[in-house]
């Protein structure tokens, strides 16, 4: 894999914990 | 346990045995022995990574801490996928360019032989104990729920471990842990759905999703800065990454499982896998408790889950006290119910007064509930100083042994010791290989032949899993084991993690400066936990810092000292 797409998997990543952390905030205000 | 549970368990583990020592046949040479061979794609890396973390606690521990204190605990991992993107960047193309064995291997081209040495035995030293946990951890639970002999049940797991490790190396490891972790998540799957089947007529997963969050168990985020509560956002981000980085890029139970990767790419894969899979898994896995905790509104539970430490209370003199609070507790429970049926009814109903006041009600009978709960633990420790006062780790096996039907509960049993099996089999891995790579091949025994050092990687790896089994014996006497592992690994983690920010972060701080920090770090460690109430979670800044520092500092007083090419190889 060339460092280009290395680059977009780590942004990836970090988008996906992003999105978890939102899902779980919404997760608890919805279900509290 | 019917004779087809055993028949399931049985079988399981057997075929995961075979299966091991099948996959890890003719391996003549070292690299192939503790690496296999350098030939694993990722998603094998990834799923022997999360196997090796996941070890029987997890999934027997986890699903109590969602009932007894709801799903907040999620935010622990918070930290870790930012740490496998940092570890992707820094370790992985440092440990892959020098071809290790060991992370340790990486330390001695930075600072030299002895903080090779150093690292290398403060590992061995934690990793042999906590593995010894471990082991032993979720045995301790079963056989206190099953009445089985607890010596004897530690014993067969731990030479069955021990057959498939020793044969097969790092290739029967990391292939047994791929089905190890899958039918571990599968059978945490099937008690979710045999959770929710069992539930009342009328309350599917949505409506028990709601009443879990009604009564505080849905609780997987918190944005309050509180630095007195255990898991929010800011400790699980900031806190978790340090945990993370620790545990992924120094200690060699883990960094074995990526040394394995095909390449450089492979390896970071692996570990980003990781980084993308670990926080939802644990987000299912506390799912799955708070659904227990929601069956356990509609069916009675124990009033105290640990039926070893129940008996002793009451065959004790408090037994009539607490018989009171067992009375107490079935009229609590009852008219909770009765309260929860009414909450399910009026949220059914989009009744938002209705319930309210249902919530209220329930979450005042939930406390009264609490209460008797606390008077009953208090009881077990007036009853017995010694006893076991938390039982967390007892809930997920109980509901799993009550109301499974017979073949699934043998299922449950064989993916609890699935896992069990797959975190001890990669820490007699990883102290092989550090004691053979770190200890017998650079300070012993340079000359030897290739099959020699497989040979003694073999036997090196039988006398760790004695070890385990022996540790047994004395961790009866430990107390809370989870406790007892995290306590173990602050001791060294700081420390040891210091070490690698100074070898992957610095240029100027050299291998002796390097050891007397590491060493003046561990005293500070050893003089908090001795002569100090400071709780055992700042250990690990204790270490991290006084090591830091100290290097620092001695490299300052003493600037003449040589440092080694980071590119110099001494294996």
């Amino acid at each position: 894999m060339s460092d280009r797409g290395f680059r977009r998997l780590y942004a990836a990543v970090i988008a996906e914990l992003a999105l978890t952390i939102l899902t779980f905030y919404l997760f608890t205000r919805i279900f509290q | 346990m019917s004779r087809l549970d055993w028949v399931v368990l049985i079988v399981t583990l057997l075929l995961i045995v075979a299966y091991g020592v099948w996959k890890g046949r003719r391996q003549q040479r070292l690299a192939a022995y503790l690496l296999a061979d350098r030939q694993l794609k990722w998603p094998t890396i990834a799923l022997s990574i999360m196997a090796t973390q996941a070890s029987a606690i997890t999934f027997l521990s986890t699903p109590g801490q969602a009932y007894a204190d709801g799903m907040r605990f999620v935010q622990f991992y918070l930290g870790l996928p930012i740490a496998m993107v940092i570890l992707a960047i820094t370790a992985v193309p440092i440990y892959h360019r020098l071809r290790v064995f060991t992370a340790y291997e990486y330390l001695e081209t930075r600072f030299g032989v002895g903080t090779r040495t150093l690292a290398a035995i403060l590992f061995l030293a934690q990793r042999g104990v906590s593995t010894g946990i471990t082991l032993y951890a979720p045995v301790l639970i079963v056989s206190v729920l099953l009445g089985w002999n607890l010596h004897v049940t530690s014993v067969v797991i731990g030479v069955l471990v021990i057959i498939y490790t020793a044969a097969g190396g790092t290739k029967a490891v990391s292939w047994t842990q791929v089905h190890q972790l899958l039918i571990a998540l599968g059978g945490m799957a099937i008690a979710l759905i045999i959770a929710v089947r069992m539930l009342p007529h009328g309350v599917g997963l949505l409506e028990a999703a709601r009443v879990a969050g009604r009564m505080g168990r849905l609780n997987a985020i918190d944005f309050s800065f509180d630095l007195t509560t255990p898991y929010n956002f800011w400790s699980g981000l900031f806190g978790g990454l340090l945990v993370a980085l620790s545990y992924f890029g120094t200690d060699q139970s883990q960094v074995q499982r990526y040394l394995t990767g095909a390449s450089e790419t492979e390896s970071k894969l692996g570990l980003l896998m990781n980084g993308m899979i670990k926080v939802p898994m644990q987000f299912f896995i506390l799912f799955v408790g708070a659904i227990v905790f929601v069956f356990y509104q509609f069916i009675a539970p124990p009033l105290f889950f640990n039926n070893v430490e129940r008996a002793k209370v009451q065959s004790s003199a408090y037994a009539a006290q607490y018989a009171q609070l067992e009375a107490q507790h079935q009229k609590t429970f009852a008219a909770k119910r009765e309260e929860v049926h009414a909450l399910v009814d009026a949220m059914r109903a989009h009744d938002a007064a209705a319930t309210a006041r249902a919530t209220e009600r329930v979450r005042a009978l939930q406390n009264e509930e609490k209460a008797t709960r606390a008077a009953a633990v208090s009881l077990i420790r007036k009853s017995n100083a010694a006893a076991d006062a938390s039982d967390t780790n007892y809930i997920f096996l109980t509901f799993v042994v009550q109301t499974l039907p017979a073949g699934l509960v043998g299922l449950l049993l064989a993916a609890i010791f699935c896992a069990a099996m797959s975190a001890t089999s990669s820490g007699l891995n990883s102290l092989a290989s550090t004691t053979v790579v770190d200890v017998v091949k650079r300070l012993l025994w340079r000359d030897a032949t290739d099959h020699q050092y497989v040979l003694a990687s073999k036997w090196l790896t039988v006398f760790w899993g004695l070890f385990a089994i022996g540790f047994a014996e004395f961790a009866s006497r430990l107390g809370s084991l989870i406790e007892a592992v995290n306590i173990l690994g602050s001791l060294f983690y700081g420390t040891i993690l210091g070490i690698f920010l100074l070898a992957f972060y610095t240029k100027r701080i050299g291998g002796t400066a390097v050891c007397l920090g590491a060493i003046l770090g561990e005293a500070a460690v050893a003089w908090c936990a001795i002569y100090t109430n400071v709780a055992w979670l700042w250990w690990n800044v204790v270490g991290l810092v006084v090591g830091v520092v100290a290097a620092g500092a001695i490299q300052a007083i003493t600037p003449t000292e040589d440092l080694k090419p980071i590119s110099s190889s001494t294996r």
